[in-house]
């Protein structure tokens, strides 16, 4: 199985500081960046399997990122990170169609479980 | 407070003021439990296991202060606004922590200058990152550093107040984003020549004084550590350093020192690096080893990762220049498996050395290297030296930079340690998660990740009796159970791996604060993990692999990101050590007040206590019209208990059980509180045999049994079908809180346990043990270091009350028994013998 692409965003260097390494050695390909439009920028350069955004930023927020992706690509699954006061995004943002959500203290290992069923779906729907 | 109106829609209505201040009681109590869990919370996400952001940190601080806040207010509306300290108390320590998490450290008042020895990292802000770093070295890990003390920042805000230099450095600053540097020429000249106010100079030169001298006297570098300095690699250099100042020049070093801060380069370093223009500086004052040999260390190879060599570089004399690659050193490679041979050496082709001066300062000498010179280091002093950098590097998670120096007596002494940047990843792996599945594995996500971190070693089984003092550096701990105690082998050990355990005990919490990768509750890992077996454990990812798995050690090294050292991290620490310590711990010791709480945790158990005694004192103050009665209950049971009746809960009839002021228990009509009386007082419960002292537990069961033989003020606010009960016996907590009828959907209890006089390994332990006994009771628990919480509900009331028998009989049963846990099997030994009514165990 090809290697699964993946984009992180989110603000908080440190969010990307602590997800990079531990997704690259899960196997993942995996690259991070910190605000709206750069995430947009690299989504416009190729197609990520997977994204994993902040909905709440300044300027390009997380909304917009789900919105850009899933229109280069609907295949791309879309999951969403989310604070204390963000439920209401975070419902938004499935009805637009992400994927999932997390908020905002979570453990590695309930992103790891998402992104393995994110990767069952994207084998299960993949033409054979 | 749901709760509250139920019961007093069910019982005869109590006064409404009365109703209100047991309302504000019982807020204490709630407030008190949740900023306890809120601490934990905060705690276990020092662990990495977690992913968290400022905004978290943000929040849950803000709920700290709000509940405390809660509590302070009702404290104080609960008794007549007596504790009106308590609001500037928390007003200035709000203050302190949302500065510093919205990025504007406080400094406080504090004292100008620090030995090295009393500083830790907690003092960042006071006393800068280099020394803080040092600090750390000598504290966690006892690497020899010279003596010495730190000049803190409060000093330098000294020093620009008695010179009047705000203005002048404001100025210089805004002229200096308009591209003009004279005014920070002008500035750092001013420096150069401030007066030193007395009160400082008074502090310098006592600190001196504390200094050892050697035979030819004390001489001092005077380097920088000013705030933000660690964070960024290319700021080594930035600022000054004077070496091998004689003590009358300290001054002079100091304002040298103090005048680098505002260099153009400085301020323009600081610009690209994103931290604050004005700068802050503290200065460190380091006695001058008097190095015969002295040099660098890299843990690893910057230009071959994965070669699994250290580098060490020697020179004799200092290495002032010879770092700053002006001079050339004599360069070993050496194995970074113990015991860390040699394996390549070439000598230097320098012909000159620096020298320190006897007369102070230093000096260039030419010297002709010749073979009688032999080697700058024994075998013996590398392994020595690589031992102290290995274990630096496995605590910061990161290849280390470490200057070192040998004095003329042959003590070898670490001078500073940085993370070494490591460049281009070559020989790593480009794809880990396929090379890794090529090593077979052990264990994998059965336990939770206590503290990341990739580290290998071979297994020591160790038990409680095991001597620590023993252990290898470089194992790792294996153990049926977590123990604090193994913190004697932290700074030892690689790795931590138990049985049992939890990631919010308080082994979990120091292996934390040594940084240790640890594995708990993984239930069967003594038994998987064979005594001596060479494993590597990756606490990033919940794995145990055969053997040592070297692409996954040197991909760990070179791509750490060092997230515990990110400002995040930095920030939770230091907030967790501004608020959660405990000072006010007797309440019969004189500075059991207001006025000395210090942290949130000393607030917190300060209101608690406060707010019990004020209720029972509620009557006697007259403050309140209509209020219902204290009654000191009459017994033999030395508790010192008050009821307050609010409506059926004693016989309504004043004549021989019930007093004005006393009531005897026969007169208990309240069914949560009889249950309760009937098991405290079952014979036999309230242990009778002496307490065993040893020097660990002389001092606090010394003072327990005195606190508790005192009887101290506990209450009991009682109904019909109501009860809570408040009760403090020898410094730990028992409150329940129950509701008894004969619908069984109202029907529940809630008990908390906290506390202690024993030491904190102890205490956990019976907090342990009561949780164990609760569970087996069908209470759901949660149980935080030594705070356990137990709730049950909707059982009918015939089983509600025989909970809240044996609840009484446990209450009698612990109340020393923390001295006596000497070891982690006592928590279920003891949990046995409680259920088979023995309560004198052995």
């Amino acid at each position: 199985m090809p290697k699964l692409n993946i984009l992180v965003l989110d603000d908080e260097p440190i969010v990307g500081k602590r997800l990079k390494p531990a997704l690259a050695k899960s196997g993942y390909g995996v690259d991070v960046v910190e605000t709206g439009a750069d995430a947009i920028r690299l989504i416009d350069e190729r197609i990520y399997d997977i994204v994993v955004t902040d909905i709440r930023m300044e300027g390009v927020d997380g909304i917009a990122v789900l919105r850009h992706a899933l229109a280069r690509s609907a295949r791309t699954l879309v999951i969403m990170i989310t604070g204390y006061a963000t439920v209401e995004m975070a419902r938004e943002a499935l009805t637009l169609g992400a994927f999932d959500f997390l908020a905002k203290p979570f453990k590695l290992d309930d992103l790891r479980a998402v992104i393995t069923r994110a990767a069952e779906k994207l084998a299960a729907d993949r033409p054979s | 407070m749901a709760r509250i109106g139920k019961w007093l829609r069910f019982e005869r209505r109590p006064s409404i003021s009365f109703r209100l201040l047991f309302a504000r009681f019982r807020a204490i109590l709630d407030n008190n439990t949740q900023v306890l869990q809120l601490f934990a919370d905060l705690a276990e996400k020092q662990s990495g296991e977690y992913v968290f952001d400022r905004s978290y940190i943000q929040t849950s601080i803000h709920r700290v202060f709000d509940l405390v806040g809660k509590t302070v207010h009702d404290l104080n509306s609960l008794t007549d606004q007596k504790y009106m300290a308590l609001y500037a108390i928390v007003d200035r320590l709000r203050d302190e922590v949302q500065g510093d998490v919205a990025g504007h450290p406080v400094v406080s008042k504090a004292s100008f200058c620090v030995p090295f020895e009393q500083i830790d990292e907690s003092l960042v802000n006071l006393v800068g990152g280099k020394s803080a770093h040092l600090g750390e070295l000598r504290s966690r890990l006892h690497v020899p550093i010279p003596a010495g003390f730190t000049i803190t920042t409060w000093a330098f805000l000294r020093v620009l107040e008695a010179n009047h230099l705000a203005g002048p450095i404001e100025d210089a600053l805004m002229r200096f984003d308009r591209g003009e540097e004279d005014g920070l020429v002008r500035l750092v000249d001013r420096l150069r020549h401030s007066h030193i106010p007395r009160d400082l100079a008074r502090a310098i030169r006592h600190a001196l004084a504390q200094l050892p001298a050697g035979s030819d006297g004390l001489f001092l570098a005077v380097r920088s550590s000013a705030l933000g300095e660690d964070q960024d690699l290319s700021f080594a250099g930035q600022y000054e350093t004077v070496l091998q100042a004689k003590p009358e020049e300290i001054l002079d070093a100091y304002r040298q020192v103090l005048a680098s801060l505002y260099s153009p380069h400085a301020v323009a370093g600081r610009r690209a690096s994103g931290l604050p223009l004005d700068g802050l500086m503290a200065v460190a004052c380091m006695r001058m080893v008097r190095a015969s040999v002295s040099g660098v260390l890299y843990t690893v190879d910057p230009n071959r990762p994965s070669s699994g060599e250290l580098l060490v570089g020697a020179t004799r004399g200092l290495a002032s220049r010879a770092v700053q690659g002006e001079q050339g050193m004599a360069h070993y490679t050496v194995s970074r498996q113990a015991p860390h041979d040699v394996l390549t050496y070439r000598p230097t082709a320098s012909e000159d050395i620096v020298v320190a001066r006897a007369a102070g300062g230093v000096e260039t000498i030419a010297v002709t290297d010749s073979p009688e010179f032999g080697r700058e280091l024994s075998a013996l002093e590398i392994r020595n030296l690589c031992e102290t950098a290995l274990r630096i590097e496995r605590y910061f998670k990161q290849p280390q930079d470490i200057e070192w120096a040998r004095d003329d007596d042959g003590s070898m002494y670490v001078i500073q340690a940085r993370r070494l940047a490591v460049s281009a990843p070559a020989g790593i792996p480009q794809d880990l998660s396929d090379m890794l599945r090529g090593y077979p594995v052990l264990m994998r996500g059965r336990g939770h990740v206590a503290c990341r971190g990739v580290a290998s070693g071979p297994v020591v089984h160790v038990t409680e009796e095991t001597d620590l003092a023993a252990f290898p550096n470089g194992g790792v701990l294996v153990s049926r159970r977590a123990s604090p105690r193994f913190v004697r082998a932290m700074a030892k050990c690689a790795a931590l791996v138990t049985d049992i355990g939890a990631p919010t005990g308080h082994m979990a919490t120091l292996a934390r604060e040594f940084r240790v990768p640890t594995l708990v509750d993984c239930a069967t890992a003594s038994i998987i993990l064979t005594d001596g077996q060479v494993v590597t454990v990756d606490a990033d990812e919940n794995v145990v692999y055969v053997g040592r798995v070297d692409p996954l050690i040197t991909y760990q090294l070179v791509t750490e990101s060092g997230l515990e050292d990110t400002p995040e991290y930095r920030l939770l620490r230091r907030l967790l050590r501004r608020i959660t310590p405990l000072n006010l711990i007797d309440p019969q010791a004189d500075n059991f007040r207001a006025d000395r709480c210090r942290t949130i945790h000393d607030i917190v158990r300060f209101s608690h206590e406060k707010a019990v005694e004020e209720l029972i004192d509620l009557q006697a103050s007259g403050r309140v019209s209509g209020i219902e009665t204290a009654r000191r209950l009459v017994s033999d049971l030395p508790i010192g208990l008050s009821i307050i009746d609010v409506g059926g809960g004693l016989a309504t009839a004043v004549g021989g059980s019930l007093s004005r002021s006393t009531v005897t228990p026969d007169a208990i009509r309240s069914v949560p509180m009889l249950a309760l009386w009937t098991g405290l007082t079952t014979p036999g419960v309230w242990s009778t045999r002496p307490v065993r002292l040893d020097l660990s537990t002389f001092l606090s069961s010394a003072m327990s049994r005195a606190a508790s033989e005192t009887a101290g003020r506990n209450l009991a606010v009682v109904s019909e079908s109501y009860v809570n009960l408040s009760l403090n016996l020898g410094y730990h907590y028992n409150m329940i809180d129950a509701f008894v009828s004969d619908n069984r959907e109202e029907n529940y209890i809630y008990f908390r346990f906290v506390g202690g006089a024993s030491d904190a390994e102890r205490r956990v332990r019976r907090a342990s043990m009561v949780r164990e006994i609760m569970e087996r009771l069908g209470f759901a628990t949660r149980q935080s270091l030594d705070l356990m919480v137990a709730r049950l509900g909707k059982l009918p009331r015939k089983a509600t009350e025989e909970r809240l028998r044996i609840i009484g009989r446990l209450i009698g049963f612990t109340r020393q028994l923390d001295a006596l846990m000497d070891d982690e099997d006592t928590i279920t030994r003891y949990a046995d013998a409680f259920f088979e009514g023995r309560f004198n165990p052995e």
